[in-house]
């Protein structure tokens, strides 16, 4: 009993933390994502007019938010992206909502999210080349960032931003029904952050071999339905454990958003890393990253 | 196995660096060379004694009257106020007064513009790309203030 209502005190704390600490970048660091991704477009444009690359804030924002992901993985994505916290407060409400109404879930097949995943890498190369093509204009009508970025600033989108608004819509929808539709299939930065390396201490990885048989827990509660790699065993170990059928999912760590959900329902205590745990110790460095990008973000903006 | 992860796609970042680094490299390259060619030019003309007297005088006719003037336009989140110096028919200075709507990012690349405007003496210039509706408010209070000090 006591044990009961120490777990459900951990999970009220936890929740409270990550709302606060996703919060504070919603309302301090609303457009630093769209911020990076210009980085990256006026990157293109100056090589296409063969111009040297400045130093702009864009670019700065970029830079600095691509080493912390070497660092850290993507807990930008996870925590501190604007777009991604609206995804997922869109997606807790339909799911609380589903749940009064007793509905069933929709959601999207894990075997099409391994399809659907390269969208994003074809969204970003698709709007880079626009850049070098020097049809930068068309993404300003066309992008949703625009219009959630206005509505974020309490005004109205752009005449001129009509067919954004309609994509907005659009996602907005897909957003209420699978969990990181964006994020996972077309967002450009994610694809971006998604091929950084990640430094070693920050990846998760498990022993297979410890897994309960036919546990599936943290593919369910993975927001991107990753299959988390056996770090212990090279490629041909996974051969020796027939006990424990293949699971089906996305294998690239790459897809992680580093959320730490896994780590957390994993009832073999199997998911590690260095800077993602469970626990209170997994909240401390939750708040330790924020803190860190925070400051990093502040002094590239201001 | 967490290494050889890293390792792999380090190899592929280290590439990219190497191939952004040298082109910027050739293209700093690029653009001081063009400077120096333009600076000869410059050069040239100022020996053979012709062109000094056409770089003097570039604005005729439409005359501003000294002082300071305050202007503002819509930028992205609300409106930017700027104070523009005018002193012998030149903008001397351009100080943002107000731009609390903007994003913070946003704002220092769309600052860029003010030294365009300093440096051709003139409103028509590129809006900074990226920060397009901070940078066309800036240019527009910029626009509305020069409105006023016109004789």
């Amino acid at each position: 009993m006591n044990m009961n209502k120490n777990i459900k005190d951990f999970k009220n704390i936890s929740f409270l933390v990550k709302v606060i600490v996703r919060g504070l970048f919603f309302f301090i660091f609303p457009a630093a994502y769209s911020s990076a991704f210009s980085g990256a477009k006026y990157a293109v444009s100056r090589i296409s007019s063969g111009e040297p690359i400045e130093l702009n804030p864009f670019v700065m924002i970029l830079i600095g938010l691509l080493a912390f992901t070497i660092l850290f993985g993507r807990y930008f994505c996870g925590f501190a992206c604007a777009f991604g916290t609206y995804g997922d407060v869109l997606y807790e409400i339909s799911v609380r909502v589903r749940k009064k109404f007793k509905k069933k879930p929709f959601a999207f097949s894990i075997e099409s999210g391994l399809w659907l995943k390269y969208g994003k890498y074809i969204c970003a190369v698709a709007l880079l080349a626009l850049c070098y093509f020097g049809k930068e204009s068309i993404i300003g009508k066309i992008s949703p960032w625009t219009v959630f970025s206005r509505l974020e600033a309490l005004s109205l989108p752009d005449k001129g931003n009509i067919i954004g608004v309609f994509i907005f819509l659009a996602l907005s929808i897909l957003m209420l029904f699978e969990k990181r539709f964006f994020c996972r299939f077309l967002c450009p930065m994610g694809a971006i952050f998604a091929i950084m390396p990640v430094f070693p201490p920050s990846q998760l990885g498990r022993n297979r071999s410890r897994c309960f048989g036919k546990c599936k827990q943290c593919i369910n509660v993975c927001p991107a339905n990753i299959t988390i790699t056996d770090t212990t065993c090279d490629e041909n170990g996974e051969a020796d454990i027939p006990e424990i059928p293949i699971q089906l999912g996305d294998s690239s760590m790459g897809e992680c958003f580093a959320c730490g959900k896994c780590v957390e329902s994993c009832p073999a205590n199997n998911i590690k890393s260095v800077t993602i745990l469970k626990e209170y110790k997994g909240l401390m460095w939750i708040v330790i990253k924020g803190a860190v990008l925070a400051v990093l973000l502040y002094f590239l903006m201001f | 196995m967490k290494t050889k992860i890293f390792l792999i796609s380090m190899i592929n970042l280290l590439i990219i660096i190497g191939a952004v680094g040298l082109y910027q490299a050739a293209a700093v390259h690029k653009a001081d060379a063009e400077k120096i060619v333009a600076l000869e030019k410059k050069i040239e003309k100022l020996k053979s004694g012709t062109g000094s007297k056409a770089d003097g005088g570039g604005s005729k006719g439409s005359a501003y009257k000294d002082g300071s003037y305050e202007g503002s336009a819509k930028g992205f989140g609300g409106n930017i106020v700027v104070r523009v110096t005018v002193k012998n028919d030149k903008i001397e200075k351009i100080d943002l007064v107000d731009a609390s709507k903007e994003d913070g990012s946003y704002l220092a690349s769309a600052k860029g513009v003010i030294n365009s405007i300093l440096d051709k003496q003139s409103t028509d210039v590129d809006t900074v790309s990226g920060a397009t509706f901070t940078s066309t408010g800036i240019i527009n209070a910029v626009i509305s203030a020069l409105e006023k000090a016109a004789k």
